[in-house]
């Protein structure tokens, strides 16, 4: 099917063989090596948000575009538009009233917390785990991924990749704060064209 | 020339004069600055303001940008290596560390900055105020501070915090973006922001600048590298370099002229030492007492004072052309020539003008150091006899002067043109209302700076308002200044909102008064109970856990101490507020305006508030500009007077006062007739040129009155000083400085024309002397 499932295909092998025998673990992170795309690809998302102080969850609709590079794009379409832009070192969030910016100098807590979903398309499982304890669960054709923060004091305390067969269904995520957040993929577009507007964002 | 027994005199001055000049030097270390902010007069609030921009600190900022490949990592390079020199103040091509800084300072005083007037505040108590929070409230658990408010929510249900963010977010500006954290414009360059440790208008440091920078970027481009810059001190270069290029200019024509016209009149180019020496001496004179009344000498005047070799020489002229049987008759006359020519200059200080003080006080000075100069020589050498040459020469001028007196019809043909440009030029006269060629004499530095801002700021009006703290003694300028910046905010939001303005950026967006900072804490501490009910019910609606927000729980939490200007100086926020606050002081602030799109309705609006004024920087100083024209018109006038006063005292004859004055006035008439037919507006810079057309054209008549017995040497003596005249101002038109070009056209062409009327002039002296016999 499309890179994305591939690639987190092989990071659920690949944490399973770092659990199990030294030579798997070498031949899947070899694997994983390989993995890298010089493709972008784009994923649709719904997204769940519950915060301990709302009565409902908040729901909205949107897209990451992840480029090889590392950067990738979180785009909020509805109800209302915001579009993220991470590049390793900066988070810059823009909606109709105006931008923000965080760096990683200035709030690397929160760069690190982003690192984990570039670490995911980038199948970097070094870097995941070096950050947060892996392991594989599931029966049968499901299966789920469990990352836990090493670190006790940090924004993204669990994240739970559930997929079934070859294909991804959703990333939990138990946040710092009492927040937890739900993103099921939908349609999912490999060598993605970009618009001048990604395009730019993208551009080094 | 022979020598006479006492050179006493000589030396003791010479002494004196080199001695001045080392303390001049060595203590008082003058400045050379070059801002046209000096030309304006200082009791309008236009050059107020104008000057007030030049000298705060905000001329020292400069902005870099860096275009072509690798732009971002070049840019890391230069930064570095600039930070490291003591030119600079700051270098910054990445922005501080903000959100640390920003927490730190404004969350636990957030409630102190909820809303810009009580009638806002008054509106949460309403049920409508507080439904429409909670919207907000819910909305941007969506937005940009998504992230944050879903964590921080509670903490803030009012967005207080997030208001701040807001405003700090908005002085960014949306063309300037962080990307690698850097600052990046949307064109792609890498954006340096540099602050100048010396002022901008200072030449040398200008030059250091200037050439640090272009140095460095040089070590570290690439080969499609490019290098823009937004600065006040490419300017002092660029005119500095034109007016140092021009002193020498004129120099070296002036001293040219002189070798020839005392090779070809004198055959003794030995001669030339006695106007060379009294020029340096009145010229080094000059310098040492502006320097060290003024600590500096504005470019401008030094360029003046370079052109007066033309006048000073003078002086030696009429007494070399006067053998020394009749020395004793030349220095009455050559004492009221240089009296009416100080008396020209002497006038400058009725002006409110600092430059032209410097020029008053440096001409009249040179004039005097010259003359005494001229005087201490002829005391210690004599000329000796003429030689042929010389003789020859005085007799071809006076054969001339001879003819034009026999033929007085010809005499009054030569009057003719200069009847003409004043009957024909004067209705055309046009005052000069635009300053722009003045100030701008470089056009290609403006082209690049505003291309500059435009790509850092977008679409920036340049205009400035500026608010100043009330000077009453005991108060809290700063606080003063703050609560002035406030309500100028209020109107400019008022003004947004009505679509007279696009944006604008102000110390505002960073900082409130403690007054207003006091506003909201009252209201939040008078009105907590009613605002905890309103505010469970408004956000209970709207599907908050209302019960979890933190002011039902523990109330509004502030420190005690309300935020100042210098909390934020401590902190990374310093630079931030040095582009709103230059001087440090804080009590003189700064807006920027963004697009205005009803100038006159928003001048309406900022002209009823006290202590703020709307700087536009090309009418304001055109304004200014006309107010100095007004002033030197006045200047002429007393000029005039003076002039008048001093020929009075000296011949107590009214015919040799009309003489004296006569061409020198109809020579300026003239003058204006022929600028006006050639379409150039009459400002400032023709009027003070005129008024040392004035004091050199009196000279000749002076010299006319008093020697007019003498023809030859009378008539060889004023050609001479005419030509050198001409050598030395006459350079000033070659010049591509727009002041000094009008200051050369001027003197030259009226100078010629007051020359010109003599002969007639002479023909009614020679009728008045007849009618008196």
């Amino acid at each position: 099917m499309n890179k994305l499932i591939s690639y987190l295909i092989f990071l659920v092998f690949s944490f399973s063989f770092s659990v199990g025998a030294q030579e798997k673990k070498r031949s899947a992170a070899e694997l994983l090596k390989t993995l890298h795309s010089d493709s972008t690809i784009r994923v649709l998302f719904t997204e769940k948000v519950k915060v301990p102080f709302l009565k409902r969850a908040l729901v909205s609709q949107g897209q990451f575009v992840i480029h090889p590079s590392g950067k990738f794009i979180r785009e909020i379409l509805s109800p209302t538009q915001s579009l993220t832009l991470f590049s390793g070192d900066a988070i810059v969030v823009t909606d109709k009233s105006g931008t923000m910016r965080i760096e990683k100098s200035s709030a690397p807590d929160i760069i690190g917390a982003m690192t984990l979903l570039r670490d995911l398309t980038q199948a970097n499982s070094a870097s995941l785990e070096e950050r947060y304890l892996v392991s594989v669960e599931g029966e049968g054709e499901n299966w789920a991924v469990v990352l836990k923060s090493r670190k006790e004091k940090s924004i993204f305390k669990q994240c739970i990749i559930h997929g079934k067969k070859d294909v991804i269904l959703d990333l939990s995520l138990i946040e710092s704060d009492g927040v937890k957040r739900e993103i099921i993929f939908k349609s999912i577009d490999i060598q993605t064209d970009l618009s001048k507007k990604e395009n730019r964002l993208f551009k080094p | 020339m022979k020598e006479r027994t006492n050179f006493g005199v000589l030396f003791v001055g010479i002494f004196a004069l080199i001695a001045l000049l080392v303390v001049v030097f060595f203590f008082r270390k003058p400045t050379f600055p070059a801002d046209i902010t000096q030309f304006l007069p200082v009791d309008s609030e236009s050059s107020i303001a104008a000057k007030e921009l030049a000298k705060s600190g905000l001329s020292q900022h400069a902005i870099l940008l860096i275009g072509g490949k690798e732009h971002g990592s070049i840019s890391d390079e230069i930064a570095k290596s600039l930070g490291k020199s003591d030119l600079f103040l700051s270098v910054r091509n990445r922005p501080p560390q903000r959100p640390k800084s920003i927490h730190g300072l404004y969350f636990p005083r957030r409630y102190d900055f909820i809303a810009d007037s009580f009638a806002d505040l008054e509106k949460l108590k309403t049920k409508e105020g507080m439904d429409s929070a909670a919207t907000r409230f819910i909305a941007s658990l969506g937005g940009r501070y998504g992230t944050m408010m879903q964590r921080l929510g509670p903490k803030d249900p009012l967005l207080a915090y997030v208001g701040i963010l807001d405003r700090l977010n908005s002085l960014l500006g949306p063309e300037l973006e962080i990307v690698d954290g850097r600052y990046r414009t949307k064109s792609d360059a890498s954006v340096i922001f540099v602050e100048l440790k010396h002022s901008a208008f200072d030449a040398n440091n200008a030059k250091a600048v200037d050439a640090l920078i272009k140095g460095r970027f040089e070590a570290s481009k690439n080969v499609d590298s490019t290098l823009s810059v937004a600065a006040a001190y490419p300017y002092t270069l660029a005119i500095s370099t034109i007016i140092k290029r021009d002193i020498q200019r004129i120099t070296f024509i002036g001293f040219l002229g002189l070798l020839l016209i005392f090779g070809v009149v004198f055959g003794r180019i030995g001669f030339v030492l006695l106007p060379l020496l009294s020029i340096a001496f009145g010229g080094g004179l000059a310098f040492a007492v502006t320097s060290l009344v003024f600590g500096e000498v504005h470019l401008i005047a030094l360029a003046f004072g370079a052109s007066l070799i033309g006048v000073c020489v003078d002086y030696a002229i009429h007494y070399l052309n006067h053998p020394h049987e009749s020395s004793h008759k030349v220095w009455p006359a050559i004492r009221v020539g240089a009296l009416t020519t100080i008396g020209g200059f002497i006038v400058l200080f009725s002006s409110s003008v600092s430059a032209l003080h410097q020029i008053g006080l440096f001409a009249s000075v040179g004039v005097l150091g010259s003359v005494l100069a001229t005087w201490a020589i002829s005391q210690t050498i004599t000329q000796g006899p003429q030689r042929a040459r010389h003789l020859k020469a005085t007799a071809k001028t006076a054969k001339v002067v001879e003819q034009l007196r026999s033929r007085p019809l010809l005499g009054m043909l030569l009057t003719l043109p200069v009847f003409v440009l004043i009957v024909v030029g004067l209705p055309s006269f046009a005052l000069e209302k635009n300053l722009d060629a003045i100030r701008n004499p470089t056009p290609k530095i403006k082209t690049e700076e505003r291309e500059v801002r435009q790509k850092v700021s977008g679409s920036q009006s340049g205009a400035i308002v500026l608010v100043r703290a009330p000077k009453k003694p005991g108060k809290d300028s700063v606080e003063q200044a703050l609560i002035r910046n406030d309500a100028l905010a209020a109107v400019l939001d008022q003004a947004v909102e009505e679509d007279l303005l696009e944006d604008y950026s102000s110390l505002h967006h960073v900082i409130w008064s403690k007054k207003k900072q006091k506003m909201n804490r009252d209201f939040f501490v008078k009105n907590r109970a009613q605002l905890i009910a309103q505010m469970r019910k408004s956000f209970d609606e709207k599907g908050v856990e209302a019960a979890m927000l933190e002011p039902m729980q523990v109330g509004f939490p502030i420190p005690e101490d309300f935020l100042e200007l210098s909390d934020i100086r401590k902190s990374d926020l310093q630079g931030l507020a040095d582009l709103f606050d230059p001087d440090k002081k804080g009590e003189l602030l700064f807006t920027y305006l963004g697009k205005v799109k009803n100038k006159e309705k928003l001048q309406e609006k900022i002209n009823g508030l006290d202590g703020v004024f709307w700087f536009q920087q090309r009418e304001t100083l055109n304004e200014a500009w006309q107010i100095l024209g007004q002033e030197i018109i006045y200047a002429i006038g007393l000029g005039l007077i003076l002039i008048t006063l001093i020929s009075a005292i000296s011949f107590r004859e009214k015919w040799a006062v009309f003489v004296a004055l006569g061409p020198p006035i109809l020579g300026c008439l003239a003058t204006l007739g022929m600028l006006s037919l050639l379409g150039i507006s009459i400002g400032p810079i023709h009027g003070l040129a005129l008024i040392l057309v004035i004091a050199i054209g009196a000279d000749y008549g002076v010299m006319l009155v008093a020697h007019q017995d003498e023809i030859g040497a009378l008539s060889l003596s004023i050609t001479m000083a005419y030509t050198s005249t001409m050598f030395s101002f006459g350079a000033l038109i070659l010049s591509t400085h727009p002041i000094l070009f009008a200051f050369g056209i001027t003197i030259a062409s009226g100078v010629s024309f007051a020359i010109i009327l003599l002969p007639s002039f002479d023909w009614i002296l020679t009728r008045y002397k007849k009618a008196e016999e």
